[in-house]
């Protein structure tokens, strides 16, 4: 073979080489793809959270590429319901417990009983796995449990002649604590009230009240299962808010960025906060109000009801995976990665302070098990009602409940206007 | 023309054909498509989609809420273009005579023009607080009353700011419109009415006002379909509270299509809404405008 001869082999067969490494080399890059939706991204807390969580995971599941679609907090359920119908929707998606019934019922979730086993499901709190199930399928995982409890203002409580060591433990006791503060004489920035209440015109400020109802022994649906407001127990609920207002104890018409702001000012002596209170308040109050048994603020439990139980809503954050999704099981892994892997569980609550898994065993064991912060909300999972009624149009009903409410605060009657909430929800529920 | 476009009919047909099709798919299909929704009870919630006849129009005229939302609407929007028109006479007036600095208030007054409504939004919800806000502050400073007020929580008091709101937006777009009308008017008109010793007052009255009529109509008319639209003011300041004294049309059809998620629904009451404007919009035609000579 002559040398040319030769030459032009060895050039050819490197031509081929080349070829098929350039034909091959996409097909190894391509790994194979799991998106997700979710607001993590979105604040400089939880940033690093979510970018742990891509880094561990790609390390964990060699070939797969987790691709993230940021997506701010209060348009989740919106881009939700609109990617599913434009059927554009990513494997997996972050969502807050009240936003799956309507998403469940627009077939856009996959039920994950079959994509987790029994063990694991009942791993989880039983109210919490229940407020995202329906005929038996669990829609969703819970990742950030958040039973929402009663933060007080130690020093307000003292200076009110309260032990901030013994903060109310009934009702009729939160009012008279919520009445000995706002009693107490003007701070430099303002009056001082007994409790930071949401009152703007928006949904979760009735969610918000359900806790008064829940404590007066009542409940906002009746024995079969049908939304009810016009209850005793609702009545006195709302006019134990009422007169709260009355007595210019409660500010009105706040939103939920207002309260905090009031609470973080040391202006208010009560809040209804979940988890993310203590670094929220720390922040809003310039680094003043430090949440701890003995700082400036503390949390407990919500006071027990007639009957000596304690009941509250919850506002968790969910982990679904999409019906469209063609990697079912490979989003199913992302989410008990994320859920359940002690490493990334514990950098999450590092991070944030918040109960990172909705798994019993890890909120009470490791460094969440000696926070003795994350233990006061661990010991309420088991009364916290994060969906108090599965239903696709639940935000509908608490806006036809926050107009009543608003309506009570402003001094109409409290029946009445239960009534007529009632009658707008039976509407509403006959669609 | 005629003969022409008989000769040759393709290529008319062509040079129309691209407007028609934008038009088709940018107006008339989602119109179509509007009407046909709002008899059907469409929404993601529920599995099958079906023909409902008139229900969501019977549901929508029984429901005190829909109700509300116009009373508000007709309120909040009527009160703020008259306000507004009456403040941008009164500054097209002021242009209009040359003073001077007029070129520097007429940008100064159109930058408000350019300012996004999220901005307007915020910026009044910060002047309307009931514990920072320089309303109240101003208020109390003057002796008006000795406690905040608590405007955005006030069925009256929420409804005055959202007007006071939209008003301010409107100004620009109205004082620039009814500026170039005056404009237009003839001086030696005015001279002559002066020379008879009309007084100023007079001269608006009989003279200006009825010849600028048909514009002014025309502005009120567009800024009110504008004001209509409106939805981010009360979205972000009161979210149509309190005690529904803000929910206007707009922010009560975005609720039933985005929170409630009845498509259904909220597409019946936006054809109910459109067939309103236009009865208004018909009104004001027949009965404000006048033919020009």
């Amino acid at each position: 073979m002559s040398d040319m001869t030769s030459a032009r082999l060895r050039s050819l067969a490197l031509g081929l080489v080349c070829s098929a490494a350039i034909a091959t080399t996409p097909a190894m890059a391509q790994d194979e793809a799991l998106t997700f939706t979710g607001w993590l991204g979105l604040f400089n807390i939880t940033q690093p959270v979510i970018e742990r969580l891509e880094t561990d995971f790609e390390s964990a599941s060699p070939g797969v590429d987790f691709q993230r679609n940021d997506v701010p907090f209060e348009q989740t359920v919106q881009q939700a319901q609109s990617a599913h119908l434009a059927g554009t929707m990513t494997d997996i998606v972050q969502m807050m417990a009240v936003h799956v019934p309507a998403l469940a019922a627009a077939g856009a979730l996959e039920p994950l009983n079959d994509l987790f086993t029994e063990e694991e499901l009942a791993a989880i709190p039983e109210t919490t796995r229940n407020a995202v199930t329906n005929d038996g399928k669990m829609y969703s995982m819970p990742w950030i449990t958040a039973p929402i409890l009663l933060f007080y203002n130690r020093n307000l409580l003292a200076e009110a002649g309260w032990d901030p060591d013994a903060p109310p433990q009934t009702w009729p006791e939160l009012k008279e604590a919520m009445l000995a503060v706002c009693a107490l004489p003007e701070k430099e920035t303002g009056k001082v009230y007994g409790m930071a209440l949401r009152s703007d015109r928006f949904a979760n400020s009735a969610q918000w009240t359900i806790p008064f109802i829940y404590g007066h022994g009542g409940d906002i649906i009746d024995a079969d299962g049908n939304p009810k407001f016009n209850t005793p127990e609702t009545v006195a609920a709302y006019s134990f808010i009422q007169d709260l207002v009355a007595e210019d104890c409660a500010p009105t018409g706040l939103s939920i960025a207002e309260t905090r702001n009031l609470m973080g000012e040391g202006r208010a002596a009560f809040i209804f906060e979940g988890p993310w209170g203590k670094g929220m308040l720390l922040n809003l109050s310039g680094d003043n109000l430090r949440t701890a048994p003995d700082g400036d603020l503390w949390v407990t439990t919500m006071p027990r009801d007639p009957s000596g139980n304690t009941r509250t809503i919850g506002n968790p954050h969910q982990l679904a995976i999409t019906a469209a999704s063609e990697k079912k099981e490979l989003a199913a892994e992302l989410i008990r990665f994320a859920t359940t892997n002690r490493d990334f569980v514990q950098f999450y609550y590092e991070a944030t302070d918040f109960l990172t898994s909705g798994n019993k065993n890890l909120l009470t064991s490791g460094a969440m098990g000696d926070d003795e912060y994350i233990q006061v909300f661990v010991d309420a999972l088991g009364g916290t009602y994060d969906n108090p009624i599965f239903h696709p149009q639940f935000n509908s009903m608490l806006d036809e409940l926050v107009e009543g409410y608003q309506k009570i605060l402003a001094g109409a009657d409290v029946a009445t206007e239960l009534e007529a909430v009632d009658r707008r929800v039976q509407r509403i529920m006959r669609r | 023309m005629q003969i022409a476009i008989r000769k040759q009919p393709g290529f008319y047909a062509g040079l129309v054909l691209p407007g028609v099709l934008i038009v088709s798919s940018l107006i008339l299909y989602p119109l179509i498509n509007g009407v046909y929704t709002s008899f059907t009870n469409t929404s993601p919630l529920f599995p099958d989609t079906r023909f409902v006849a008139l229900d969501n129009y019977q549901f929508l005229v029984t429901e005190s809420g829909f109700w509300e939302s116009v009373g508000n609407t007709v309120l909040i929007v009527g009160v703020s273009i008259f306000g507004a028109t009456s403040i941008a006479y009164l500054l097209a007036l002021a242009l209009n005579t040359g003073l001077r600095g007029a070129k520097f208030l007429r940008t100064a007054v159109f930058q408000i023009w350019v300012v996004p409504w999220i901005v307007i939004a915020i910026l009044w919800a910060w002047l309307f607080s009931e514990n920072y806000g320089l309303v109240n502050y101003i208020a109390i400073w003057l002796g008006f009353y000795d406690e905040p007020f608590k405007w955005l929580f006030h069925p009256q008091g929420s409804q005055w700011a959202v007007i006071m709101g939209y008003s301010w937006r409107s100004i620009p777009f109205l004082m620039v419109i009814i500026l170039a009308a005056l404009q237009g008017v003839p001086n030696d008109v005015n001279e002559s009415a002066m020379i008879d010793g009309a007084s100023f007052v007079q001269r608006q009255r009989l003279i200006v006002l009825p010849l600028i009529r048909n514009i002014l109509v025309v502005a009120m008319l567009l800024q009110s379909v504008r004001l209509l639209q409106e939805i981010t003011l009360v979205f972000v300041l009161t979210k149509g509270g309190p005690v529904n004294a803000t929910m206007v049309l707009s922010l009560f059809t975005y609720k039933l299509a985005f929170e409630d998620w009845e498509f259904g629904l909220a597409a019946a009451a936006a054809i109910l809404w459109l067939i309103m404007i236009m009865l208004l919009a018909v009104a004001m035609m027949k009965f404000v405008l006048r033919p020009t000579t």
